[in-house]
């Protein structure tokens, strides 16, 4: 029995960064009607930002964050401004082509700047671990955790109660419909597309001190935030937690009853399965994945 | 339909005839200037750490031959290709032979890179020479003029089980039949191929194999792997993985409060300087199975000797750190090719390059990590031999086997942590 609770928690701990992952592509998608495939270099760079300041300015990556946090923020304010914005009424394939450039030219500008060596931030609370009865939780990954859920919590909250939240709401229910209320759409745009780096800049200060940094380490993560926005529902926030919280547990399971190698295997069946049965993912609405016109 | 037309395909057409004629006129000419060597190796990319470091092995074994004055008289001249990719490695491998007439190469750092360089050095009708791939059929492949001066698989992964019924078990006061061990490794053919050597090996000297476990070296967790050694509870962790992972390993088990009796990797991971700087003092104590890094300079000959103090010198002077293991390999795998193999060789071509490999003689000891070179049929040095390294005050000492051994291994059993 313990090992089960020992498990789901070890689980849970790693679905709340890729949840904080996933929530930031979803948002996008869901208002912008855009697959960010740089969402991973984004998530590279805050890693990369985090661990410099720890490593020359003594900065600790919880501090760093409130550096790194509007870094990112300010930077997806321009990518969406000189980039993303051109895209918006292009053809699905002109956006998948211009993201994907982005992340790969981000990857190899992290290669000039950064080289390909691993860097970790070897902060002293690292590996520091508490026990509850028989239970070993690690400090950073519970606080991870926490920081991950609130942030979701917070973003959710601004969505449904803020004024700007509802704008944001109403541009992704109907671009066309929200002009004409005389929402400024194309600042909603910049607006979320920043929000969404922000996110994945605040997934990447916690991540820093739990996980090297090179420049693949976003590319090979996003791989799960992609699975975790479709299977919760293209655009759905609390879709992304569940289904990033979920991946986390199933990994976490099928490595230790089937062995490390099997995780991939069995999330990605669960996907198929789930998919099959449910085409739209938990919370996705049909047809979220059809840009209206505007 | 589209035709092409006269106008679009005479530049292909003579684009065609000047690399056709510059390939000739190379070799032509392939007796007088430079003696030309391609490095194809991962210089940037997700290999490029070891990549980069192994190609400046060989850079400096380069220098070292030139400031001495060449061969007979002529230079050599060390051409780089960025075989990032298997893909990049097959173009820059042609882009040399073609380009730059280069009729000798080495490489790669990585099997990957190194199977597809050697098959197209071999296409071209040029000379191969590798150093650090691993893979098992590298040297299984029929090929004519490809030699691996470097390890295989299982010379990578046997030292570990060695090592521990040899010196592990007294320390452990263990009988080595007694001793249960875990083998752990990361999925690629890499991991597996070292783990299956490991495994094979430790059944061969009667050790239990309580748990062989694969894992993805891009895995963000590996709490449930510890959970599972935790309750096997063995004797030693043999572990194949690379850096991030072999870090994340390290550091979970310190979360969850876990330590095995011993811990010995078998690269490549645990035998580089980022794994040390990212777990600090905790890796003091852990072992690492690897290719010698630094042989005990009083079984190298006179000769060796001045070689082995002229790479330290050399390579700290230009890169400011002491260099580790994939470096000096890099430095056999230079010396070895231009000294013992051109420098021997009647003619430049690669039949005269795999007469010589093959006649080549050298005593253990002949170069700076303790080997020598005798090549079997298929073209394996049956004189590269792996070692033991242990962590001991953060630096990599050698402690297996004897010929290559600096210091008694201490911290067995290993210490709580946070006390090394």
């Amino acid at each position: 029995m313990e090992i089960y609770v020992q498990l789901a928690l070890s689980g849970l701990f790693v679905g709340g960064i890729y949840a904080l992952i996933s929530v930031g592509l979803t948002l996008v998608f869901g208002v912008l009607r855009v697959v960010n495939f740089a969402h991973g270099e984004y998530l590279t760079l805050a890693m990369f930002l985090t661990f410099f300041m720890y490593h020359l300015l003594g900065l600790d990556p919880f501090v760093a964050s409130l550096v790194v946090v509007p870094i990112l923020f300010v930077l997806g304010l321009v990518t969406e401004r000189l980039l993303v914005r051109r895209t918006l009424e292009a053809p699905h394939v002109v956006q998948v082509f211009v993201t994907f450039a982005l992340s790969l030219f981000l990857q190899n500008l992290f290669l000039v700047l950064f080289t390909s060596d691993f860097r970790a931030v070897r902060a002293e609370y690292a590996t520091a671990a508490f026990e509850i009865g028989p239970f070993y939780i690690s400090w950073l990954r519970m606080v991870a955790f926490a920081a991950s859920i609130a942030l979701t919590v917070a973003l959710a909250v601004f969505l449904k109660y803020s004024y700007m939240g509802a704008a944001i709401r109403a541009t992704a229910q109907d671009r066309r419909s929200a002009r004409l209320v005389g929402i400024n759409v194309d600042r909603i745009y910049a607006l979320t597309f920043a929000i969404g780096c922000a996110l994945v800049g605040a997934a990447g200060v916690l991540l820093a001190p739990l996980y090297p940094v090179n420049p693949y380490t976003g590319a090979d993560l996003i791989l799960v935030a992609f699975v975790a926005v479709v299977l919760g529902g293209m655009g759905s926030i609390a879709g992304a937690t569940l289904a990033g919280l979920l991946i986390g547990v199933i990994e976490s399971f099928s490595s230790y009853f089937l062995g490390g190698e099997m995780k991939q295997f069995v999330y990605f069946i669960v996907f198929i399965a789930i998919l099959a049965f449910r085409p739209v993912g938990f919370f996705g609405r049909k047809g979220a994945e059809v840009m209206d016109v505007t | 339909m589209t035709r092409i037309t006269r106008r679009q395909f005479m530049p292909v057409l003579a684009g065609g005839m000047v690399a056709a004629h510059s390939a000739l006129s190379s070799r032509v000419i392939a007796d007088e200037g430079p003696i030309k060597i391609g490095g194809i190796f991962p210089l940037t990319g997700a290999g490029s750490v070891f990549g980069n470091q192994n190609f400046q092995g060989v850079e400096i074994a380069v220098d070292l031959i030139n400031d001495r004055g060449g061969l007979n008289g002529r230079k050599i001249a060390l051409f780089k290709g960025d075989g990032h990719t298997p893909q990049a490695a097959i173009s820059e491998t042609n882009r040399l032979a073609a380009r730059e007439g280069v009729r000798i190469f080495t490489g790669s750092s990585t099997s990957a890179v190194g199977m597809v360089a050697s098959q197209e050095a071999e296409r071209n009708g040029a000379f191969y020479w590798e150093g650090m791939a691993v893979a098992n059929n590298f040297t299984e492949r029929g090929f004519k003029n490809v030699f691996r001066v470097g390890l295989d698989a299982g010379g990578l992964g046997r030292p570990a089980p060695r090592y521990i019924a040899e010196a592990l078990s007294g320390l452990l006061k263990q009988d080595p039949k007694a001793i249960r061990i875990a083998v752990i490794a990361e999925d690629s053919a890499f991991g597996v191929d070292v783990s299956s050597a490991a495994i094979a090996e430790a059944k061969a000297l009667g050790i239990t194999v309580a748990l062989h476990e694969l894992y993805s070296a891009k895995t963000t967790d590996l709490s449930p792997l510890v959970l599972k050694l935790r309750s096997l509870k063995p004797d030693a962790i043999v572990a194949t993985q690379f850096i991030n992972d072999a870090v994340l390993l390290q550091r979970q088990m310190k979360e969850m409060r876990y330590r095995p009796p011993a811990f010995i990797g078998t690269s490549a991971g645990h035998s580089t300087l980022s794994f040390a700087e990212a777990i600090g003092d905790d890796v003091n104590g852990i072992f690492s199975s690897s290719y010698p890094n630094d042989a005990n300079p009083d079984a190298l000959s006179p000769a060796t000797k001045a070689d082995r103090d002229e790479f330290l010198k050399r390579y700290q002077g230009k890169y400011k750190v002491v260099p580790a293991v994939q470096e000096s390999l890099g430095f056999v795998v230079g010396m070895s090719l231009i000294r013992d193999v051109i420098g021997n060789a009647k003619g430049g071509e690669a039949g005269a390059l795999r007469e010589a490999a093959l006649a080549a003689d050298v005593p253990n000891g002949a170069y700076i990590n303790g080997w020598g070179m005798k090549f079997d049929a298929k073209g394996q040095n049956t004189r590269a031999f792996g070692s033991v390294v242990q962590w001991q005050a953060r630096r990599m000492v050698s402690v297996f086997p004897e010929a290559n051994k600096l210091a008694d291994p201490i911290l067995v059993p290993l210490p709580a942590w946070g006390a090394r």
